[in-house]
């Protein structure tokens, strides 16, 4: 099942606040009103940033970027 | 939207997806999909300048929402290179996208088997050259992962750990060996090449790997997939899958890699022909006990 050779784990579902990584954490998201439109709010998932858009089409994209490589 | 039938012969489901007949094919590099948009330049799937790793629903999907899921994963904005140049920060970035992939698509109560891969080469049918891989989310679970399952059933315990066991006791077809992660040719693989990668700790999916374990898988891969190109001294065409535990709430599976390379010398392509398609039996003419040992050499020769 889903314990490691160290029985250190418990049966857990895939999407179940993932485990053993840095809890995920949202930026703040764009601000209503004035400008240009903002870039989408982004996420932390362990080792990587990650931004959601939708293409024109409608389909999902998702960018990730390294964590190490953060530009802000 | 794609249709599945199911062949009570073989016991299996047939995906028709008529729509992807129409879908591209080796375009020119000017006109690749996967390079991000450049000002000026055409408008590709990617809509921003650069980018490092991106993930986006497949146009021209096998499966999609509420019947799985088909994306695509763009593991760099350089059109040339492959996954075994990628920096190993890059490399490793890309161990979390495929786990973050894997838990969201896992989520869902469409998707019952997520399978990560990378088709490279055109002899495995490649139609894009750009370094990416896909990840296809099934409705139901597919006959290889199933029979992995079954597996654990005749062994007795998780099939992956115990054929682990007796290659590490063995020795002879082992590639590669680190704290966390064995790569090596299975006693009874199918490809002159095949090789496995397999985390010596039981872990079910990326999900429970701690991140030194994601490191080193990253590692292994790379180091494998660069000991491959050096072995005839040309870009190695191979079939990577990531194998992971059904995502239908059993967590039962051990992650791990395998790579089909569909050479058998540098010029001579296995075919799948009377024996492999008509009975599903593989004849091979190498030993695999003679491919690791020239794997090594290669992969040696490419550190």
């Amino acid at each position: 099942m889903a314990s490691d050779s160290a029985g250190r784990r418990s049966p857990q579902r895939p999407g179940d606040a993932h485990a053993g990584e840095i809890p995920s954490r949202a930026e703040q998201g764009p601000e209503q009103g004035e400008g240009p439109p903002e870039p989408p709010a982004r996420e932390r998932f362990g080792e990587v940033w990650l931004q959601r858009l939708r293409k024109d089409d409608g389909r999902a994209l998702i960018l990730y970027q390294q964590l190490d490589r953060d530009p802000s | 939207m794609s249709e599945l039938r199911f062949n009570e012969l073989r016991g299996e489901e047939v995906v028709y997806a008529i729509h992807r007949q129409d879908r591209t094919f080796l375009p020119d590099r000017e006109n690749c999909p996967l390079d991000p948009t450049r000002p000026g330049g055409p408008q590709t799937e990617i809509p921003v300048p650069s980018f490092q790793i991106a993930v986006f629903d497949n146009r021209f999907p096998a499966f999609e929402q509420p019947g799985g899921a088909a994306e695509v994963v763009v593991y760099t904005d350089e059109h040339d290179g492959s996954f075994g140049t990628l920096t190993p920060a890059r490399a490793e970035a890309l161990m979390w996208v495929w786990r973050h992939r894997y838990g969201e698509l896992g989520a869902r109560a469409d998707v019952r088997y997520v399978m990560i891969f990378e088709n490279r080469g055109v002899e495995v049918g490649v139609t894009l050259h750009h370094p990416h891989g896909q990840i296809y989310g099934y409705p139901f679970l597919p006959p290889v992962p199933a029979l992995e399952l079954e597996a654990d059933a005749r062994l007795g315990g998780c099939a992956p750990c115990e054929l682990l066991s007796r290659e590490l006791q063995d020795g002879r077809r082992l590639l590669i060996e680190q704290e966390h992660v064995v790569a090596y040719v299975p006693h009874a693989c199918r490809w002159a090449y095949e090789a496995h990668v397999v985390m010596r700790a039981h872990r079910p999916s990326l999900l429970e790997c701690e991140p030194q374990e994601l490191r080193e898988l990253a590692t292994v891969l790379q180091r494998l997939a660069r000991g491959y190109d050096a072995l005839f001294e040309r870009p190695f065409p191979y079939v990577m899958v990531v194998h992971q535990a059904p995502t239908d709430g059993a967590r039962q599976g051990h992650l791990h890699a395998e790579l089909y390379p569909p050479l058998r010398t540098a010029e001579k392509l296995k075919f799948l022909a009377g024996s492999e398609q008509g009975a599903g039996t593989f004849i091979s003419d190498t030993l695999p006990e003679e491919s690791a040992a020239t794997l090594r050499e290669a992969i040696a020769r490419a550190a």
